[in-house]
């Protein structure tokens, strides 16, 4: 900054004339006054940021950010600064002892330059596990974006959709509170769950599960919340949920700085200690964390909080958790950064491993508590999408060099954010959440490979009586679902029809590069696939990814020699794609990184094909329908909170 | 025999015994004339009460019988020495109220033979670092105190005494009982002078100042000026430090800062009274003094670190405890080890641990300026911390070694300060006068380590106080991670 001051002295001046809002220090804890100034810019966090490692900027590692931050908060508030801005003092006088003492006022460019450094951070926590000083970092961070926010310094802008989202419609994918528990409907009509998961309201549980928003609402991750339900079912846990009733956890507010998120955690608190609960259990490290860590900030609880895995672990310790069936894979362990750093549940996921016969864990070069962030939660994914998505790529290929088949995480931000590095750098690598994994083990099946090949053997009755290609297209199990609600059964059809058009669109264009793969490897990968981050998908070009996708997929089928091999969907998986992300109403930017760009990119792929013009027409009017939907959902939401 | 006769006898032979029984002490003290003599003496003058103040005057009267005379005068080696001693002499030191066999323990022998005179350290203590440097722990009291102009160091013993000697080599003074007052510059002139023979460098130094504390044994007053503009600048930086902590809330308190202040106190009080205060003793030992955060990240690091920080810790600790010895038992072996800077012990370690200083800031420079590795940053805070540091133990080195060769230290006892001696045969080689020097050498040191202390809470110093408080808070209110499972 001070280059800044010698390169430009007119900034200095017009900072003279700006009456810049002065940032609340009050409304920071002493402690971390303290803990400011306890910085000896020792550097330890420079060898270990994980965001420094994709943008080696000095001005974006803590400890720049702790002498950015003083420097602006003494000369806002400092003993000069008081002495500066008195009145009565008169000008020569300061103007003297600002010579003296080289007093600067500061201008918005500076604090704007530190806002953006601010939330370039994941907030994963790793500077705080190395820094000499023991500077509590994490919560550091999140308090300095309070107070910006307070001031009216930030979120960045590509951050405040996602704010926007959790105050209006409580969650942060912009949907609405009445899609919380469709993914349930969906999988149970698809043989993915056996029931309807069990509401807590009705049957009194001692365990509540959380889903989270991410799990409930992200197509890409309902496997995490039916794999969960699927282990309590087949454990047979006193379990409930809260079904609609459930609320986004509001983490995003309170590391976006938010200081709404304390209203929003009051409420959750309020509804959790009504229940009567003894344990609250979330597959979501994000929410786990928040609700353990972070509610009993803000008002006591009065029931246990685990992580799903820890849950689990703890059943294993008493003897009530076996694994029948053997999952023969090597597999390396990512730990999510709220589980692992910041709760210090490293040993829980790695006894479930090791329990599960078959299952081999091979560790990466950077495990346990120096754990390489997938860069997917603090907003950094919203804010920085590219940055994100080359520390995601850092952290596959140290996964890679560990020979494992499977990349197993227990988060579903973690599983988000690592299937964007996988795509990127295409790797052979599956994500897996660690419950798909202890499902596998407890069922003997996935159930998504199950469910898959009930459908290609739908798919095969279907074509056998219909000669034309087009309308022998088989239904994925998404699109097989009508959906029996009236409220939402305008909308479904409107989405489906255009959909249905896009499919063939891309069918279209893809088609030359395809080959033959089984119809259960289109959807059994979904959720792995799926996951691929719009954003890195726009980057590497839809149509190769897709292709090599594809491609990779039907080795995966060939081997396991699954059935109905007349069967031509060589891009499914781009459909699917398609499908799943035209579903998604967020336009904005989104955590998930499904954003605009992605979105359209990808349509635009569609459209560039040679499409019939009624398709495109008709396209056009569902676009038309599903906009006019959204708009009902955010007035309906809006209704809702007044 | 009549009966009479026997009885007679009887009476005589029990007289005899009596006689006997009586004369034994005499008959066995035979050879100590002196006893004999005090107990005659004291059959008629009996043992006064010294510790009163009767006691006192008639004692001294007792002795001024003789000594007030002006014909009171022996001759000793030929010399003739006056034994006078005059009221206005007397009256005026600082002994006037002690009656002169308080000290002259054995003047009631006669003839009077004093073997060792008045022991003055049977009442006073030896001066520490406080009053006077430690150099005078080697000086006998009779050389500042008497008034007598000429001392000399005695090589045998090392020490620096009175010039004057009798026939059993014991410095004698040759006035009559005047004792100077050794807070009168003038007496310290005697040796603080360029032509001094004892190697006192030419000018009088102030004493240790309580800043010193970091480094050395010190007393517990500022002291000379440059460390009252240390001390108060030093406060003054806590004071804006601490201020700017306070801008934050205290358990929600944001506004009021009698309650921010009432709150914090109370958090630490009942952090003290508390199992708590266990945690923060582990805290005390493994994360602040240990280091083991750096140890977990990097060896080298924690050593560079340790060089410098364990290095100063244990000089610090050895200060304190100097301080703590010398206020329980000052005239202790273990005080007097501690203050003594060329006790073997002391000048091995003090030296030991100057040179860890030295070589971590060394370390850190080539770090700095040679190596750079990535991680490092060097600010301009960066290097005057290491240049202050470095200046003050360079510094502090070549004052010792001109101390040792100033003072003519024998080879056998400077030899343990290891660092120091050679560097003294060095600074000999120099055509310098190093008693004019040192002056100029202890003044540089001083004021650099002024500048250390003024310097702590406004630069990368400030860690000192910050980090380990960071270190307390977080084991104490910081967010615990506990295994759930």
């Amino acid at each position: 900054m001070s280059e800044d001051r010698k390169a430009d002295p007119e900034s200095s001046e017009a900072a003279e004339k700006e009456d810049l809002k002065d940032i609340p220090l009050h409304s920071l804890k002493m402690t971390q006054l303290i803990e400011l100034d306890a910085c000896t810019r020792c550097g330890e966090c420079l060898s270990w940021c994980p965001v420094y490692d994709q943008d080696a900027k000095e001005a974006i590692i803590p400890r720049r950010k702790v002498i950015d931050f003083l420097k602006i908060a003494k000369a806002q508030q400092g003993f000069l600064a008081k002495i500066m801005r008195n009145e009565k003092l008169s000008d020569p006088l300061k103007a003297l002892l600002g010579r003296i003492f080289r007093y600067r006022k500061i201008s918005k460019a500076e604090i704007d330059d530190f806002v953006q450094n601010l939330y370039e951070c994941s907030t994963c926590g790793q500077c705080e596990v190395v820094c000499p000083a023991h500077i509590e970092t994490v919560m550091l961070w999140e308090e300095l974006r309070r107070v910006i926010v307070q001031a009216g310094y930030g979120p960045l802008e590509a951050q405040k959709a996602l704010v926007k989202s959790v105050k209006a419609f409580d969650n942060p994918w912009q949907q609405p509170r009445a899609a919380r528990t469709k993914w349930a409907r969906r999988a149970k009509k698809n043989g993915l769950i056996r029931d309807l998961p069990r509401e807590i309201r009705k049957t009194k549980a001692k365990v509540l599960l959380f889903f989270g928003c991410t799990a409930a609402y992200d197509v890409n991750v309902k496997q995490v919340a039916i794999n969960t339900i699927n282990i309590l079912e087949a454990l047979n846990i006193d379990y409930g949920i809260l079904g609609s009733e459930e609320k986004c956890c509001a983490s995003v507010l309170l590391r976006m700085g938010d200081p709404e998120h304390k209203r929003v955690f009051k409420e959750n608190i309020d509804l959790f200690n009504g229940l009567g609960i003894e344990t609250l259990i979330s597959s979501c490290s994000g929410c786990f964390k928040t609700i353990m860590q972070d509610y009993p900030r803000v008002a006591p609880l009065n029931f246990e909080v685990l992580h799903t895995v820890e849950f689990l672990t703890r059943l294993l310790k008493q003897g009530k958790l076996t694994f029948p069936h053997p999952v023969n894979r090597t597999v390396t362990f990512h730990d999510p950064c709220h589980l692992g750093r910041a709760t210090g549940g490293f040993d829980a996921p790695r006894m479930i491993i090791d329990a599960i016969p078959g299952l081999k864990l091979v560790e990466m070069q950077r495990n346990r508590e120096y754990s390489r962030c997938c860069g997917a939660g603090g907003g950094l994914k919203a804010g920085y999408p590219d940055i994100q998505n080359k520390m995601a790529q850092m952290r596959v290929r140290e996964a890679e060099e560990t020979g494992a088949e499977y990349l197993v995480s227990c988060c579903p931000f973690c599983f988000q954010g690592l299937n964007v590095g996988v795509n990127a750098v295409e790797s052979q690598l599956i994500m897996k959440d660690m419950s798909s994994l202890v499902a596998e083990s407890l069922l003997g099946y996935d159930v998504f490979q199950k469910a898959d090949e009930a459908a290609a053997v739908k798919v095969r009755k279907k074509e056998d009586q219909s000669s034309s290609p087009q309308e022998s297209r088989p239904d994925t199990p998404a699109a097989a679902e009508t959906g029996n609600h009236d409220d939402e059964r305008a909308a479904k059809k409107a989405e489906r029809e255009r959909k249905r058009a896009e499919r063939r669109a891309a069918r279209q264009k893809t088609e030359p590069e395809g080959s033959d793969a089984g119809p259960a490897a289109a959807t059994e990968t979904e959720a792995v696939a799926e996951a691929g981050d719009g954003t890195d998908r726009a980057a590497a070009g839809v149509d190769s990814k897709a292709a090599k996708k594809a491609e990779r997929e039907r080795r995966r089928a060939e081997r396991r020699a699954a059935a109905g091999k007349e069967d031509k969907r060589p891009t499914a998986f781009a459909q699917e794609t398609l499908e799943e992300e035209t579903s998604t109403p967020a336009t904005e930017a989104n955590p998930v990184g499904t954003t605009e760009a992605s979105v359209t990119d990808t349509v635009k792929t569609a459209t560039d094909s040679p499409v019939d013009k009624n398709m495109e027409r008709e396209r056009k009017r569902a676009e038309k329908r599903a906009a006019r939907e959204k708009e009902k959902a955010a007035r309906r939401a809006a209704r809702d909170k007044t | 025999m009549s009966e009479k006769g026997w009885k007679g006898l009887g009476v005589a032979a029990a007289i005899v015994l009596l006689l006997v029984a009586a004369e034994g002490p005499l008959m066995a003290g035979q050879n100590a004339a002196g006893e004999t003599e005090k107990r005659v003496c004291l059959d008629c003058h009996r043992q006064p009460n010294i510790n009163t103040n009767e006691g006192v005057q008639s004692s001294k009267a007792f002795c001024n019988d003789c000594h007030a005379r002006p014909d009171c005068r022996r001759t000793v080696d030929g010399k003739d020495v006056p034994l006078q001693v005059s009221a206005e002499t007397f009256n005026g030191n600082p002994h006037q109220y002690v009656a002169c066999i308080h000290c002259h323990t054995d003047v009631a022998r006669s003839p009077h033979r004093t073997a060792i005179g008045g022991q003055c350290r049977d009442c006073h203590t030896a001066h520490g670092e406080g009053t006077a440097h430690a150099p005078h722990l080697r000086i006998d009291c009779q050389a500042c105190h008497f008034k007598h102009k000429f001392v000399r160091l005695d090589e045998t013993d090392n020490r620096v005494k009175l010039a004057h000697m009798n026939a059993a080599l014991q410095p004698i003074g040759l006035v009559d009982h005047g004792l100077d007052d050794a807070g009168n510059e003038q007496s310290c002139r005697r040796c603080h002078q360029p032509q001094n023979t004892v190697g006192a460098p030419a000018a009088v130094l102030p004493a240790k100042s309580l800043l010193c504390v970091v480094c050395h044994p010190s007393s517990l007053g500022v002291g000379h000026p440059i460390f009252w503009v240390a001390l108060i600048t030093f406060l003054g930086g806590i004071f804006l430090m601490v201020r700017f902590w306070f801008v934050g809330s205290v358990q929600g308190e944001e506004k009021s800062l009698h309650r921010k202040i009432s709150l914090s106190s109370d958090a630490v009080w009942q952090t003290i009274f508390s199992k708590k205060v266990l945690t923060v003793l582990r805290v005390v030992v493994l994360d602040i003094i240990l280091q083991r955060r750096i140890l977990k990240n990097s060896v080298q690091r924690w050593s560079l670190h340790s060089l410098i920080f364990l290095a100063i810790l244990i000089r610090f600790a050895l200060s304190l405890l100097t301080g703590l010895m010398v206020s329980i038992d000052p005239d202790g072996r273990l005080a007097l080890v501690l203050i003594d800077k060329n006790n073997p012990f002391t000048a091995f370690t003090y030296d030991f641990l100057g040179l860890c200083i030295f070589l971590g800031v060394l370390w850190a420079v080539i770090q700095r300026l040679v190596v750079k590795p990535a991680h490092v940053k060097t600010e301009i805070e960066d290097n005057i911390t290491l240049g202050i540091l470095g200046g003050l133990v360079i510094l502090g080195f070549i004052a010792e070694a001109a101390r040792i060769l100033m003072t003519q230290l024998p080879a056998e006892v400077a030899m343990y300060a290891f660092v120091g001696y050679p560097l003294s045969e060095v600074l000999a080689v120099l055509p310098v006068d190093w008693r004019s020097v040192y002056p100029y050498l202890w003044y540089s040191h001083a004021i650099i380590g002024a500048v250390f202390v003024a310097y702590l809470p406004f630069g990368k110093l400030k860690h000192i106080f910050n980090v380990p408080l960071t270190h307390v808070l977080e084991e104490v209110s910081g967010i615990k991670k506990e295994q759930r499972v």
